[in-house]
C-alpha cells in the first residue's frame, strides 16, 4: 500500500515536472529521488470479455543525459519444448525435441538507440536479460540453432516476442516514454519490467516494476468458478446444454 | 465480434464459432452422429488448445444430442431400451478410456496416436458405409438383410443373457448393444468424440436395428456418455470453457433442427453415402497432415 501511494506520488510529480519549467523543478526533485526511475502508467491490465490486446505505457526520468537506457518486460515463465518432425514408417511424427526451461511466454524490450546501443553493449545486454537471445543458455546464443530459431519464430508469429527492439522516446533530455504492445494471446499472470541506466558499459542504476495481467468481471468469475467450484461449474454447463437443447427442439417449426 | 474466452484464455471471433457450431449441429441432426469428429479438429485448427476443444465440445454434444433426440422422439424413432443397455456399456467404456488416455499421454506422442486412431476408424467406417450405401442406392435393395443372415448364426447369437427388444424387433444378448456402447464410451473419453459415426453403422450392421431407429437411439446414448465425459473433463482438467460452449451450443441447436428437417427428405441410403463422404474427407485431411511433408517442421509445446 505504501509503495502504491509512493508510486502514485512519483507519477504525479513526474506529470507536473514534464510541464513545469525544468530549471526550477528538476534539481528539487533529484535531491529526493535517485538519478533514475521508471514508472508504469497503469500497474494492471484487465482482461474483459471484449479484450483484444492492450498497451503498456512507461514513463521515466534520468538525470545524466549522456547515459543510455535499456528496458525489458517479461511475462510469466514456462518450459517450452520444440519438436522436430521426422518420417517414421511413412508418417511425419514429433521425433526430436529440445526443451528450454523457464522461458517467458511474453517478452519485449526497448532501447534508446537500438542499433547503436546493441553494438556498444552487446555482452552487457546478454548478461542482464536484454534482448531475445539473452533468454537462451549461453552455448546457444552465438551459434544459430534450428530449435532456438524455431522457438523464436513461433513466438514472433503470435507477436509475443519482438522482431526488433522498441525505441525509447525522449520527451526532452531527461524524460522518456516507452509503449509496449500486448496482443490478445498474451498470457495472464505477473509481468516484470526491468530498467537499466547504463554508462560506459556499466550498469549504474536499476529499477524494477511489476504488472498484473488478469481477467476481470464475468471472465474472472467464470475462470475462478471452473477452478474452485469444478463440480458446480460442470453441472451448470450440462444443465445449460440440456435446457438449451430441449428449448430449441420444443419450438415447433410449421411445415 | 471478438470475445475473450475465460478458460481457453484467448480471443476468438464469435461468428466463426457460431457457424462452426451450426454446421456441426446440422450434420448431427441429419445423420444422428454427434459430430465431435468434426468439431474437435476444427476447433484445434482455430487455435483452441486441444484439451479445451475436447472438453468443451463434449458439452456441446449434450445440447445437440437432446435437440436431435427430441426431434426423433416425436417421430417415434428412438428405442429407449436398446439405448439404455448401450448406455450401461458406454459409461464403463468412458471410465476405462479416461485411465487409458492418461497412460498414453504419459508415454508421449498422444497427437500421433489420436491421428492414427481417427484415420483407422474414420477410414474403415467411411469406406464400409460408402460401399453399402452406393450398392443400396443402385440396387434398390438393402444389403442389410444379407448381413444379418451372415452374422446371426455366428458367435453373437451364442452369447448369454438374451433380451427381447420389441421396438427394434430384436432378440439378442445384452452384451451386443452393451459392447457397442462400451466402444462408443471409450471413444468419448480417449478421442473426444461422441462416437456416433462408429455407433450408427455398428447398430445397423452388427445389431441389425432398423435404420429408422438408429440415429435417434445413438443420439440418446451419446447425450449421457458425453455429459459424463464433460463433467469428468471439467473436474479433472478444468478444460470446459463455458463461453465457448454457449456459442457452440446456440449454433448447434439451430443447425440440428435444420438437420432433422432435411433428414426426412433424404432417403436412408443417400444419407449414408453423404455421411460416408464427409467421414472420408476428414480422414483424408488427417492422413494428408500425417503422411505428407509438413510445411512446419517444428512445433512447440508449452508446459
Amino acid at each position: 500500500m505504501r509503495r502504491h501511494i509512493l508510486s502514485t506520488c512519483r507519477l504525479i510529480a513526474l506529470g507536473l515536472l514534464a510541464f513545469a519549467p525544468l530549471k526550477i523543478a528538476a534539481p528539487a526533485y533529484a535531491q529526493k529521488e535517485d538519478e533514475f526511475f521508471v514508472e508504469l502508467a497503469l500497474n494492471h491490465i484487465d482482461i474483459t470479455t471484449g479484450f483484444t490486446g492492450a498497451e503498456i505505457r512507461l514513463f521515466g526520468y534520468r538525470k545524466d543525459k549522456d547515459s543510455e537506457i535499456a528496458i525489458y518486460i517479461k511475462g510469466p515463465e514456462k518450459n517450452m519444448t520444440i519438436w522436430k518432425k521426422a518420417k517414421v514408417l511413412g508418417a511425419w511424427v514429433n521425433r526430436y525435441s529440445e526443451t528450454y526451461k523457464h522461458m517467458p511466454l511474453y517478452y519485449d524490450y526497448a532501447l534508446g538507440k537500438p542499433e547503436e546501443d546493441t553494438a556498444k553493449n552487446e555482452s552487457l545486454f546478454l548478461k542482464n536479460g536484454i534482448g531475445v537471445l539473452s533468454l537462451f543458455p549461453v552455448d546457444q546464443r552465438s551459434e544459430k540453432t534450428n530449435f532456438r530459431d524455431a522457438l523464436i519464430a513461433d513466438r514472433e508469429k503470435s507477436r509475443l516476442y519482438p522482431i526488433k527492439p522498441k525505441e525509447i522516446r525522449f520527451l526532452n533530455e531527461n524524460f522518456f516514454r516507452v509503449t509496449f504492445q500486448v496482443p490478445a494471446a498474451a498470457p495472464t499472470g505477473q509481468y516484470s519490467i526491468e530498467s537499466f541506466l547504463i554508462k560506459n558499459g556499466k550498469i549504474l542504476e536499476r529499477d524494477t516494476e511489476s504488472l498484473a495481467v488478469e481477467q476481470v468481471g464475468l471472465n474472472a468469475f467464470l475462470f475462478n468458478a471452473a477452478k474452485d467450484q469444478a463440480v458446480l461449474y460442470a453441472l451448470s454447463c450440462i444443465v445449460f446444454a440440456l435446457v438449451t437443447g430441449w428449448f430449441f427442439s420444443a419450438i415447433r417449426v410449421k411445415p | 465480434m471478438q470475445v475473450y474466452l475465460p478458460i481457453a484464455e484467448m480471443s476468438i471471433p464469435v461468428e466463426m464459432i457460431f457457424l462452426l457450431g451450426a454446421f456441426v449441429g446440422f450434420v448431427s441432426g441429419m445423420f444422428g452422429v454427434g459430430g465431435g469428429f468434426l468439431t474437435t479438429p476444427l476447433l484445434i485448427f482455430m487455435g483452441i488448445p486441444p484439451a479445451v476443444a475436447v472438453g468443451t465440445q463434449s458439452c456441446q454434444l449434450v445440447a445437440s444430442g437432446v435437440s436431435g433426440v427430441m426431434g426423433y422422439w416425436r417421430k417415434g424413432s428412438v428405442d429407449f431400451m436398446v439405448g439404455s443397455v448401450m448406455l450401461g456399456g458406454g459409461l464403463m467404456g468412458s471410465l476405462l478410456g479416461i485411465f487409458i488416455f492418461k497412460f498414453i499421454r504419459y508415454l508421449g506422442q498422444i497427437d500421433l496416436i489420436i491421428s492414427l486412431l481417427y484415420i483407422l476408424f474414420l477410414g474403415s467406417v467411411g469406406l464400409m458405409m460408402l460401399f453399402e450405401g452406393t450398392f443400396t442406392m443402385f440396387k434398390k435393395k438393402s444389403m442389410r438383410s444379407e448381413f444379418n443372415r451372415m452374422k446371426s448364426p455366428s458367435l453373437l447369437s451364442r452369447l448369454p443373457y438374451k433380451m427381447r427388444f420389441p421396438r427394434s424387433k430384436l432378440y439378442i444378448s445384452v452384451f451386443v448393444p452393451g459392447g457397442i456402447g462400451f466402444v462408443g464410451g471409450f471413444l468419448v473419453s480417449t478421442m473426444g468424440i461422441g462416437g456416433g459415426f462408429l455407433l450408427v453403422p455398428a447398430m445397423i450392421y452388427i445389431l441389425g436395428m432398423p435404420t429408422l431407429l438408429v440415429a435417434g437411439t445413438s443420439l440418446f446414448q451419446i447425450i449421457f456418455t458425453s455429459a459424463f465425459a464433460a463433467i469428468m473433463h471439467a473436474i479433472v482438467n478444468h478444460s470446459v470453457d463455458v463461453l465457448l460452449a454457449v456459442i457452440l451450443i446456440l449454433g448447434g441447436v439451430l443447425g440440428a433442427r435444420l438437420g432433422v428437417l432435411v433428414s426426412r427428405r433424404i432417403a436412408g441410403a443417400r444419407g449414408r453415402v453423404l455421411l460416408a463422404l464427409l467421414v472420408l474427407a476428414v480422414c483424408a485431411q488427417l492422413g494428408y497432415n500425417l503422411f505428407l511433408e509438413p510445411s512446419q517442421l517444428y512445433v512447440m509445446t508449452i508446459k
